[in-house]
């Protein structure tokens, strides 16, 4: 029935759509109908252009008017247009003063004056913001005012900002953060339009949301400035477009399209087709992902295999965003890159040439070197290194403030644990003994072994208090519980003359004398104790031997302070000699494993077997490969060591000479 | 590229009697043309206490263009290959450092020489190409399996 209805309806609406009644043969002979059809077709085209003519020139609303002409012409004459025109000229001379300055350095102005200066403009902006919202009756903090008043305090307002903010940022050698979406020069036609007539007055309450939108963004914008946070500049605009968005999509569902004045479709029209656009993408590809992974059949195909499937997992590096940029810039520019077929297809592909082109799936290990992801190049240093990196991780950016959150905790626990600790010894003696036990313990750690050529100066001129037992381990304990050993005073100070002797401490001076000397230095008390302390004695015949030359005994530290490098030699041949009995063993092995004729291969790369090796990977620290064949292997997506196969996080590049 | 003609150069020093690790293993491993380093052919030994001990095994070597990069193909020809591991039809093997995945470029032919002759002596019916082969090994039915070796061996098909 209703069908049949509609059609009644439809063929009287358009009564000339209906033309059977003409006809140039009559319809019962044969092919009468091949003549008669084309023949009404054209007769209701013919007819329907004509209705619809005379209904155009009826209404005159398809025409331009006189009076539209003259809106037109009349705002190039209006106090906006020149408004609008004196404020383009001022930010342009802004832009150009800027060019005029070296923009190679980098201008700091000082914090104080960045945050008056934007305050200067959100002020006036937040107290438009709420005469605004008085304007709309949402609250009622001032009374309400003439529209053209408002509109023109609104305009001032708006330029004055623009103003503000391109002077400090050009001033600063940045790009001013903008607003594409309302411009000065879109504001003061919009503007000219309200104050055309007093009739228009009435459509304020269409076109302010619109405006508390752009205070609103100018607002952030300033915040952001001042803040010193451009980076977040994007979330922010996003926040925003998403709520006057929502917000438009509301008044368009309770009061219809026609409720949204002109201004306000044509402004968000890109914006809404462009995440319209992405929306649609999205689908698409979910679609494909569904297609490929296919929940009903048994194979399961790998949805990395899409074409698209690179592209949609990495968009936003495509986009090169900085974050500085504003909402509907970027959604634009993706839903450009979407729509553009060549080039996405460019940046999608990825099943081809899995490995070159798709440079987001090389794994950083091959091209980082350890200075920059801080892996710590002595590995008896990686405890107290890790450390340090976590402190100096956190303390760029916003994390500083974690860091001291953090800092202030640890000091108030260590604070409180003090204090129990301290009541807790007050109230029971007996327990220091086991403290002391277990403090000795820690202490029996072997402490040459955290001497590096780096961090020996820590421990030469600032020894560490060691505990008694171990004395013999330790490089130069502080205190010296021999008998013999008294410390001399006054020795310090002639101490420079003894500098300038340089004494090589391998080229102790021989001689029987020396070793009576040494007797009577040392004097020890039980000669069964002397084997044992023999290692004691090796330890300190540098000194000894040192003091016969100069003639003076000098304590430990003065020694230190007078040879570090001795010192240093002494250490370095202490523990090469373990090192070099274990690899004199395993160049024993090697030596008969191998033909003798093979060792100079043995320092050609092992994966092109041509250049010397020269890179050494981290953290596994193979020496295997040359630079050629690790950007190479880099760049083919490898990540583990192509000898050990653990996981590679970096690399040293070596110099032979 | 010229990694297979380094490669080319010790493995000609290797079998002239320097390696004594690989004289049980290797009776041949040449490029099939002097001037084509690109296919290879070996024959090895089959290893003792296998099934396959006393037999001598033909394999057809294929380098990649990107050789030490991606690792070369390697196949049981002209002969067919009786193993649990190994396709009867087309001589494919399934060894894991033949694979993209876990090749590394540190290696070379005699390590994958080494790493097929320990396939021999080692077989994994958990991942079968064979299916036949690796039930009677799943079973562990040793004479079966050195019966059937010697069948396709020694006049089989």
């Amino acid at each position: 029935m209703n069908a049949t209805d509609g059609r009644e309806t439809t063929k009287e609406a358009f009564a000339y759509l209906n033309q059977t009644k003409h006809s140039l043969l009559p319809d019962d002979i044969i092919l009468g109908h091949l003549v008669n059809y084309p023949y009404r077709l054209a007769f209701s085209l013919m007819e329907a252009v004509n209705v619809h003519y005379q209904e155009a020139v009826a209404s005159s609303g398809l025409l331009i008017n006189l009076q539209s002409a003259l809106d037109i012409i009349g705002y190039f004459f209006s106090t906006y247009a020149v408004a609008c025109f004196v404020i383009a000229l001022i930010l342009n001379r802004f832009v150009l003063m800027a060019s005029l300055r070296s923009n190679t350095r980098t201008v700091l102005l000082p914090v104080w004056s960045r945050y008056t200066v934007h305050l200067m403009a959100i002020v006036p902006l937040v107290y438009n913001i709420t005469q605004a919202l008085c304007q709309l009756e949402v609250i009622a903090v001032f009374p309400p005012v003439e529209v053209p008043f408002f509109l023109a305090r609104t305009f001032l307002i708006f330029a004055w900002s623009h103003c503000v903010e391109t002077f400090i940022t050009t001033t600063t050698n940045l790009k001013p953060l903008e607003e594409s979406d309302y411009t000065i020069f879109e504001l003061s036609l919009q503007f000219y339009f309200l104050c055309q007539s007093p009739q228009n007055y009435a459509q304020l309450q269409g076109h302010l949301p619109d405006f508390l939108t752009a205070l609103i963004g100018r607002v952030l914008i300033h915040t952001v400035e001042m803040l010193d946070l451009r980076r977040y500049r994007l979330w922010s605009s996003t926040i925003l477009n998403f709520f006057s968005i929502g917000y438009l999509a509301y008044r368009v569902q309770h009061s219809g399209l026609d409720s949204l004045p002109a201004f306000t479709r044509i402004r968000h029209f890109p914006k809404i087709f462009s995440i319209f656009l992405i929306l649609l993408s999205v689908l698409t590809y979910l679609l494909a992902c569904l297609v490929r992974k296919n929940p009903f059949s048994s194979r399961q195909f790998d949805t990395s295999e899409l074409q698209f499937h690179s592209f949609m997992h990495n968009w936003w590096n495509h986009l090169n965003c900085t974050g500085e940029e504003e909402f509907s810039s970027v959604i634009s520019k993706l839903a450009l890159l979407l729509c553009s077929g060549t080039e996405s297809m460019e940046k999608g592909i990825h099943r081809e040439f899995s490995p070159l082109n798709a440079p987001q799936n090389v794994h950083p290990s091959y091209f980082v070197s350890p200075y920059m992801n801080r892996i710590s190049t002595i590995p008896d240093d990686a405890d107290t290194s890790a450390k340090c990196v976590d402190q100096t991780t956190n303390s760029n950016g916003t994390l500083a403030f974690v860091t001291r959150v953090k800092l202030t905790f640890n000091l108030i626990k260590h604070g409180v644990l003090f204090y129990l600790k301290g009541k807790y010894k007050a109230r029971k003696g007996s327990t220091n003994k086991s403290l002391k036990r277990s403090r000795a313990k820690t202490q029996t750690k072997d402490c040459n072994r955290f001497i590096t050529d780096k961090n020996y100066v820590k421990f030469l001129t600032k020894p560490r208090k060691v505990g008694t037992e171990n004395v013999k381990e330790v490089l130069l304990p502080d205190e010296d519980l021999s008998e013999d050993y008294s410390p001399i005073e006054n020795d310090y100070e002639d101490s420079d003359t003894a500098e300038l002797e340089i004494v090589d401490v391998n080229n102790t001076p021989s001689g029987e004398n020396m070793a009576s000397e040494l007797s009577q230095l040392l004097a020890p008390n039980d000669t069964q104790n002397l084997h044992e302390d023999m290692k004691w004695f090796m330890s300190v015949w540098s000194i000894l031997s040192r003091t016969q030359f100069t003639e003076k005994r000098i304590t430990r530290s003065t020694y230190a302070s007078l040879n570090p490098e001795g010192i240093l030699a002494e250490v370095m041949v202490e523990r090469s000699s373990n090192l070099k009995l274990q690899s004199t063993l395993y160049e024993n092995e090697k030596v008969t494993d191998n033909d003798t004729s093979d060792q100079q291969m043995e320092l050609v790369c092992v994966v092109c077997r041509i250049n010397q090796r020269n890179v050494v990977l981290w953290p596994c620290r193979c020496f295997a490969i040359c630079e050629d064949c690790r950007v190479s292997l880099g760049l083919r997506g490898f990540k583990s060591c192509v000898c050990c196969r653990s996981e590679v996080h970096g690399y040293s590049k070596l110099n032979a000479v | 590229m010229s990694r297979i003609v380094k490669e080319y150069k010790k493995i000609k020093k290797v079998l002239e009697g320097h390696g004594e690790a690989f004289e049980n293993l290797i009776v041949q491993l040449a490029p099939v043309n002097e001037y084509d380093l690109l296919s290879w052919k070996a024959t090895i030994r089959g290893p003792s206490d296998t099934p396959y001990n006393g037999f001598s095994i033909g394999l057809t070597i294929k380098i990649p263009s990107d050789y030490p990069i991606s690792p070369p193909m390697v196949k049981f020809e002209p002969y067919k290959m009786p193993h649990c591991n190994v396709n009867f039809q087309t001589g494919e093997i399934c060894l894991d450092i033949l694979t993209r995945q876990h090749w590394s470029p540190a290696w070379d032919l005699l390590h994958v020489l080494k790493a097929i002759e320990q396939l021999l002596q080692e077989p994994v019916p958990e991942s079968p190409l064979n299916v036949d082969i690796a039930n009677i090994l799943k079973e562990g039915d040793r004479t079966a399996y050195t019966g059937l070796v010697r069948y396709y061996f020694c006049g089989g098909t």
